[in-house]
């Protein structure tokens, strides 16, 4: 169902968390990866 | 309400959870190195301490806020958000509470790394943290409407002391912590919401709730007093929250870091007894209250936000004012307990440990789970005030999670497809971004179907026929028979 404009922002805000967690796991692998 | 009852109910949450921290500090002095002790209590914990908290981590401000609100406008019928999640929890005793314990793990992406490899487990963490996280703000703005009820403050002040509290609820001793409050509060809990039926009904004509019934016969809304509603709401609301709790909750690092907490599987075995009950009866409270406080005219021309509490206020004596506020109170902070504890346990063991220190002691480990606790409660306090309507967001947030369910049910049970379980987890979350995002469901002449209903097909039809296609191995505990029949 299509939310409302408040709702989408929140939705934004959750998925930004999900995005923040993703980008340090990418730099992890990397460090990890020049490491080896 | 007045300054009194405030600072009488701080007072009871700062007592209590200082006493049990203070307990736990000195007594975790002598395991500090057992494994993990902070964010899985040592996996010793008894069932005097599960059941509480298998109860009241999903047990939080939608069960509270969440119903009084429904209830005004759909009855009885609004028990099936506290049904469904009886149901998630008996789910979780009998099978993936099971698992989780068995396998031995400390988080939901780490289970699934043993099953499909390392990148599901990162793209699972990142995107059950992110879930969870939804969750926490949203128990973050429950504390501050609670809070802001009671004192006049607004939410955001509200948010702020909810925080600092909730925050409190696990920093010390992690998982311990929050068990031995939940044992606390739950008792607390039952005893103030009977007492507050017994003498909500001392106030009614005839001592007794037939006033209540009196009143939707009279209004031909005999309907709102059965569970069963109408065939809409039941095809609708009921059938769609059942579909999004039960296909989710079960596979959250939410509930089953509670299960792998405990001292054994028949720990988790016997927890369903007395767990499901404690959680289901809930919401026959909160509907009672707020089922009454619309048939009374001074609270019916408050609204449905603000008849049932303002009613709590009015009929109730002082003290159990305070009883009942404090256990409201205590079921959202251990649920803001849980919410953030279990995106930081993800952040702690399945980035920073799986990828930058692998060699990181426990006590290391514990240090960076507390700093994840505080950097999140922090975001969450600080977004309290803008937020959507509890209950029309978390269907939404749980639709996340229904293709872990699947990843965890197929991998160990049937198929174990690394290629599988990309294309089906990308399936289930890309459709759950469209139909929230896109027209999408317009299109399709569907906008009245949910997310869940909408995450679940897709899920189950890709994740099928992905499997059969795919080449992978048999299901975990198909291979491992020996850990499929483990009782310890």
């Amino acid at each position: 169902m299509e939310a409302s404009t408040v709702t989408q922002l929140w939705m934004g805000g959750v998925i930004a968390v999900m995005v923040t967690y993703a980008v340090i796991a990418l730099v992890g692998l990397r460090i990890r990866k020049n490491r080896t | 309400m007045n300054t009194t009852l405030l600072i009488a109910v701080v007072i009871y949450e700062v007592l209590l959870i200082g006493g049990i921290a203070i307990w736990l500090t000195r007594q975790g002095k002598e395991h500090e190195n057992e494994d993990v002790a902070f964010e899985l209590g040592g996996r010793n914990l008894p069932v005097s301490v599960i059941v509480p908290t298998l109860a009241l981590t999903v047990l939080g401000a939608a069960h509270i806020l969440g119903i009084f609100e429904m209830s005004w406008f759909m009855g009885a019928a609004a028990m099936w958000f506290g049904l469904a999640n009886a149901m998630a929890l008996a789910v979780v005793c009998v099978s993936t509470g099971l698992w989780a314990r068995r396998m031995g793990v400390t988080t939901v992406p780490e289970m699934l790394e043993q099953l499909y490899g390392e990148g599901v487990r990162i793209a699972v963490s990142c995107t059950m943290a992110g879930a969870i996280f939804g969750i926490l703000t949203l128990e973050t703005q429950g504390l501050g409407i609670i809070l802001a009820t009671m004192t006049g403050w607004d939410i955001q002040s509200g948010a702020l002391l909810g925080g600092i509290l909730g925050v409190l609820y696990v920093i010390f001793a992690g998982m311990k912590e929050v068990g031995w409050i939940n044992l606390f509060n739950a008792i607390l809990m039952y005893i103030s919401l009977i007492l507050a039926t017994y003498f909500i009904a001392q106030g009614l004509p005839n001592d007794d709730f037939s006033s209540v019934t009196q009143y939707y016969s009279s209004l031909d809304q005999a309907q709102m007093l059965t569970i069963f509603g109408s065939a809409e709401i039941m095809l609708t609301f009921a059938l769609g929250i059942v579909v999004a709790v039960v296909f989710s909750v079960p596979a959250s690092q939410l509930i089953l870091q509670v299960t792998m907490s405990a001292k054994s599987e028949a720990t988790v075995k016997k927890s369903l007894w007395l767990a499901v009950p404690l959680n289901g009866l809930f919401g026959v409270f909160t509907i009672v209250i707020g089922l009454t406080a619309k048939s009374l005219p001074e609270f019916n021309e408050l609204g449905p936000k603000l008849a049932a509490p303002s009613m709590l206020i009015e009929m109730l004596p002082p003290w159990l004012s305070v009883m009942l506020i404090s256990s409201f109170l205590a079921a959202v902070l251990s649920t803001f307990a849980m919410t953030s504890l279990g995106p930081a346990t993800i952040f702690s063991n399945d980035i920073y440990k799986r990828l930058y220190n692998p060699n990181a002691s426990e006590t290391h480990t514990a240090k960076i789970t507390r700093l994840a606790i505080i950097v999140l409660a922090a975001i969450a306090v600080a977004v309290a005030t803008s937020l959507p309507p509890i209950l029309a967001a978390i269907p939404w947030l749980l639709s996340w999670l229904i293709p872990v369910m699947w990843l965890m049910i197929a991998g160990l049970l049937w198929r174990a497809s690394n290629i599988s379980a990309i294309i089906t987890i990308s399936s289930g979350w890309l459709i759950n971004m469209l139909w929230s995002f896109s027209p999408l469901a317009q299109w399709l002449n569907m906008e009245k179907i949910p997310n869940a209903y909408a995450v679940l097909a897709v899920t189950v039809v890709v994740g099928i026929v992905t499997s059969l296609i795919c080449p992978g191995n048999k299901g975990y505990f198909r291979e491992n028979s020996t850990t499929a029949n483990a009782t310890n």
